[in-house]
């Protein structure tokens, strides 16, 4: 039998499978950044007035400011005038039918279990071969008109509902809220749109899915959820299959507004290109995300499974400015090879009797370094505030690393802020009961990890929350602590 | 950069000592300072300690003898001690120190009074712990340094009493600056004891910039009491780092109750096997004061603990800081450390920032942090009102119990003592008020 390090060491040398598809799109604009660059993409989204002074006026911003060096992340220097900004969606040189799409990429898909329709979709088979694909989107949106749910991308909306997009863009994350919320508002390109009116149930999973005609964001996303009085909707970003994509910066940003008695539940799965097992290339992710308990309460749950990008950044938020609104933030993030990622939450208890939960669960393999960083702060007006955090890591392998920075203030005597952390790796003992029931070495880590995140996966829409145990499973194959 | 733009004329203009074998530390330290100025507000580690306010004040040097004879009344342990060591406004006052029959083995005194080869021994260590490049502060306390205060315990020495080295302040109306040093040595195999106790006169207005470097050498054990009493209008910076060899015993007591502002940085070095360390922290703040305990304890080498509780009590307007770091190093297998962080906040007006980090490079380790922020239990309020206390006496027993728990684990009692009277008093407790240790 292999000894344990072998086997790390085996699973350190497995290779992402499916590169990424170099391709030349027409319709771009030169590289760098200036003024007159955000003018042309707003000329070309054929923007309302209002729009183009937001984005300058961020620009303007992001001038002045540098580049985050607080997070526990090390990167070469990113070059802001080599990116190109804007490029419009064309076709891509894809492959035609999935008969032309890589078979490792094709059985990692049935391994996940993705749904053939979709496994079209997400290697990169033209839109128009999905047949199925289109029409079960085009079905979703007018049941979803029925209702008066506004789900659509974001240019669209800027169209379509100018007086929603000026009434809530950077209410939640302003233009200048940090360098990359900053460096997004200037630039973004698309994103999603959702307002959900009042007292209206989301009758499904909003999911990324169908979401056909915001596909090639780009790599300045915004999104933008609003649930207005008594509404509740549950939306899915991203998917378990790993994504292509050709860019290597991504600033993301993504605002929720809840009023009065609505619930809104953001889930994430993210599996972007880790890079290489040299740590070469991936992802940058660095992505603003923040919610807004504005009415009485209002409740906001976050749960993310990050297990792509080189490096992820970001700490999905909740205002909790309504008194008695709840946040929530359930957390899985996986670091493998030389991955990092610093992530966690903030949680700003602001009206009275506000509560807030954090679960974060990090694990950490090969050289990956895995951070937790959180607030919770509890102002003097947010009498009756409770939070209970939990953040617990997980190492397999003697080079990777685990770091837990929370930050609690507490500002009045009536609230309650607790905290716990443990890191700990895959017991001994556990590993030799499984033996002894005859499992096999790697489905008993396989079952021991997905224990150990089973409070976030149980927070996530059965059939991701399926996907993601597998996804957990496939990317520990072979490591073994 | 210019001295002005640093803002650190009022330490800048100060004439220094000058001379002697420490004369090479002192120049590093100024060139340092002059580079660093004060820590500024963006740095992460003085994120919430704002030392501004300290380069508008005035500072002089302390100069002659103070007598200080009843504060020296007030705070002496010596019946209790080996030896005392008394400084007045960071220099020490022979008449007032104790140092005659001490025991076998140790020396205590200031390193220019040292014999050579404890001396000797004492130099190749000195700031190699604290050097100047480690905070501002430390680099401002290598500028001035006057004294180096030397309790050192030779091989296999057991030092059944305690060493107290008393610091005192009593400005008299003048902003005074002190600098006082302290290097602790307990060689293979000592067993020895440190009881720090900073006062002063409660019209004081003084800044004391303190540097404590303790070594612990292989097997020996060293428990070491830090507690500071100073008006409320004195600044305390304190630095201190222990660095603990191969199955060395380190315990730390720190007691934070006087002080306008105090910042205590405490770091441990748990550098050879099956070293571990103990930090008992209490931390009393009120009206409009800050007290920041910053802690670090670095596991180097495998198979060592640690062992952290600190407790704080936050009322009036005051704020509390506690950052808590567990550093584990790559290979440092079979760690095994625990943190815990617990606030009780008594207004709305008071504040706590916690911040308990955990930093882990090894797989095989088992680190647990907890930290809660909140009112006093409501249900244990109910059980001592169910008993026939008011709700103001209920208060205060259970503020007291809070905070006695940490008193509770001190062994050496005149200090235990001392500071369950004073915790007493302030609950307007009777003064034999006992809860023994579980």
């Amino acid at each position: 039998m292999p000894t344990n390090v072998e086997q790390i060491q085996e699973f350190a040398d497995q290779q992402y499978k499916w590169g990424f598809v170099t391709q030349i799109e027409a319709d771009t604009v030169p590289k760098g950044l200036n003024e007159d660059i955000i003018r042309v993409i707003s000329a070309r989204k054929n923007e309302p007035e209002f729009m183009l002074k937001w984005r300058l006026s961020a620009f303007e911003r992001w001038k002045k400011m540098t580049q985050p060096l607080w997070p526990k992340v090390t990167y070469p220097p990113i070059d802001y005038q080599e990116i190109i900004y804007y490029s419009a969606p064309k076709a891509k040189a894809g492959p035609k039918t999935l008969d032309e799409v890589d078979p490792e990429l094709l059985k990692m898909y049935e391994k996940l279990g993705v749904p053939l329709q979709e496994r079209a979709a997400l290697a990169g088979v033209a839109v128009d071969a999905v047949f199925d694909s289109v029409s079960v989107a085009t079905t979703f949106r007018e049941k979803l008109a029925e209702m008066g749910v506004i789900f659509c991308s974001f240019s669209e909306a800027v169209q379509k509902h100018p007086e929603l997009i000026k009434k809530y863009l950077g209410s939640v994350v302003p233009a200048g809220d940090n360098f990359y919320a900053a460096l997004n508002a200037a630039v973004f390109t698309d994103g999603s749109f959702c307002y959900v009116p009042k007292g209206v149930r989301c009758p499904m999973e909003l999911s990324t899915y169908f979401r056909i005609n915001a596909k090639n964001t780009g790599q300045f996303e915004r999104t933008l959820l609003i649930a207005d009085e008594g509404a509740h909707v549950s939306y899915l970003e991203g998917c378990t299959a790993p994504m292509r994509d050709e860019n290597q910066l991504h600033a993301a940003v993504v605002e929720l507004v809840a009023m009065e008695n609505a619930t809104i539940k953001y889930s994430t799965v993210q599996n972007w290109y880790p890079g290489d097992k040299d740590g070469k290339g991936g992802i940058y992710n660095f992505v603003t995300k923040r919610g807004l308990c504005k009415g009485k309460n209002a409740k906001i749950t976050w749960t993310q499974v990050e297990t792509g990008s080189a490096i992820t950044w970001k700490y999905p938020s909740c205002i909790l400015q309504g008194d008695g609104s709840v946040g929530e933030f359930y957390s899985v993030a996986l670091t493998n090879h030389h991955q990092q990622a610093d992530t966690g939450t903030k949680m700003i208890h602001i009206g009275k009797n506000t509560r807030s939960t954090i679960v974060s669960k990090g694990i950490s393999a090969g050289f990956g370094q895995n951070t937790y960083r959180g607030l919770v702060k509890i102002m003097p007006k947010a009498t009756g505030a409770r939070n209970y955090t939990q953040c617990d890591s997980l190492l397999l392998g003697d080079k990777c690393g685990a770091h837990t920075f929370p930050y609690i203030e507490v500002q009045n005597t009536t609230s309650k802020a607790e905290h716990e952390a443990s890191t700990s790796r895959i017991g001994e003992d556990q590993l030799f009961y499984c033996k002894t029931r005859g499992i096999a070495l790697e489905d008993s880590v396989n079952i021991i990890v997905n224990g150990f995140c089973k409070e976030v996966f149980k927070e996530l829409p059965m059939e991701f929350a399926v996907e993601a145990q597998k996804l957990l499973g496939v990317s520990l194959e072979g490591s073994v602590g | 950069m210019s001295t002005e733009q640093l803002n650190i004329e009022s330490f800048t203009r100060l004439t220094r000592p000058a001379g002697g074998s420490l004369q090479p530390l002192r120049e590093a330290g100024m060139q340092r300072f002059l580079q660093t100025g004060l820590p500024k507000a963006k740095d992460e580690e003085w994120r919430f300690t704002n030392t501004d306010p300290l380069a508008e004040i005035d500072w002089q040097l302390p100069t002659g003898m103070i007598d200080a004879a009843s504060l020296v009344a007030q705070h002496s342990l010596a019946s209790a001690c080996t030896a005392e060591l008394v400084l007045v406004n960071g220099r020490l006052n022979r008449d007032r120190s104790k140092v005659d029959g001490l025991s076998r083995g140790l020396t205590v005194g200031l390193l220019s009074d040292l014999p050579e080869t404890v001396a000797a021994r004492c130099r190749s260590l000195l700031a190699t712990l604290v050097d100047v490049e480690k905070t501002p502060f430390a680099a401002l306390n290598a500028g001035f340094l006057d004294q180096v205060i030397v309790i050192h315990a030779a091989s296999a020495a057991e030092i059944a009493r305690p060493v107290h080295v008393l610091s005192l302040s009593t400005t008299a109306g003048a902003p005074l600056l002190m600098c006082p040093r302290i290097l602790v040595i307990a060689e293979e195999g000592a067993i020895l004891r440190v009881v720090e106790t900073n006062a002063g006169d409660a019209a004081d207005v003084a800044f004391s910039n303190a540097v404590t470097e303790v070594f612990i050498g292989r097997g020996a054990s060293v428990e070491h009491y830090q507690s500071n009493w100073t008006s409320y209008t004195t600044w305390s910076i304190n630095n201190t780092v222990a660095q603990i060899a191969e199955s060395g015993h380190y315990v730390n007591h720190s007691a934070s109750l006087g002080g306008k502002l105090v910042r205590n940085d405490l770091e441990i070095i748990l550098d050879g096997p099956h070293a571990d360390a103990t930090l008992n922290g209490l931390l009393i703040v009120d009206k409009d004061r800050q007290i920041d305990n910053h802690t670090l304890i670095r596991h180097e080498k495998p198979d060592c603990t640690s062992r952290e509780l600190y407790k704080n009590v936050v009322g009036d307007q005051a704020f509390g800081v506690f950052k808590g770091r567990i550093f584990v190093q790559k290979d440092a297998q079979h760690t095994d450390s625990k943190q815990t962080n617990r606030t009780l906040l008594l207004t709305d007006q008071a504040m706590m920032e916690s911040m308990p980090a955990l930093e882990i490079y090894a797989d095989d380790v088992k680190c647990t942090h907890g930290s809660t922020t909140g009112p006093l239990d409501e249900d244990m309020l109910f059980y001592l009102r169910s008993r026939g206390l008011s709700t103001e006496a209920s208060r205060h027993v259970l503020i007291y119990a809070f905070a006695a728990d940490m008193t509770s684990r001190m062994n050496f009692s005149p200090a235990r003592q001392k500071i369950e009277q004073y915790l007493a008093a302030q609950q307007g407790l009777p003064q034999d008020l006992r809860i023994e240790a579980t």
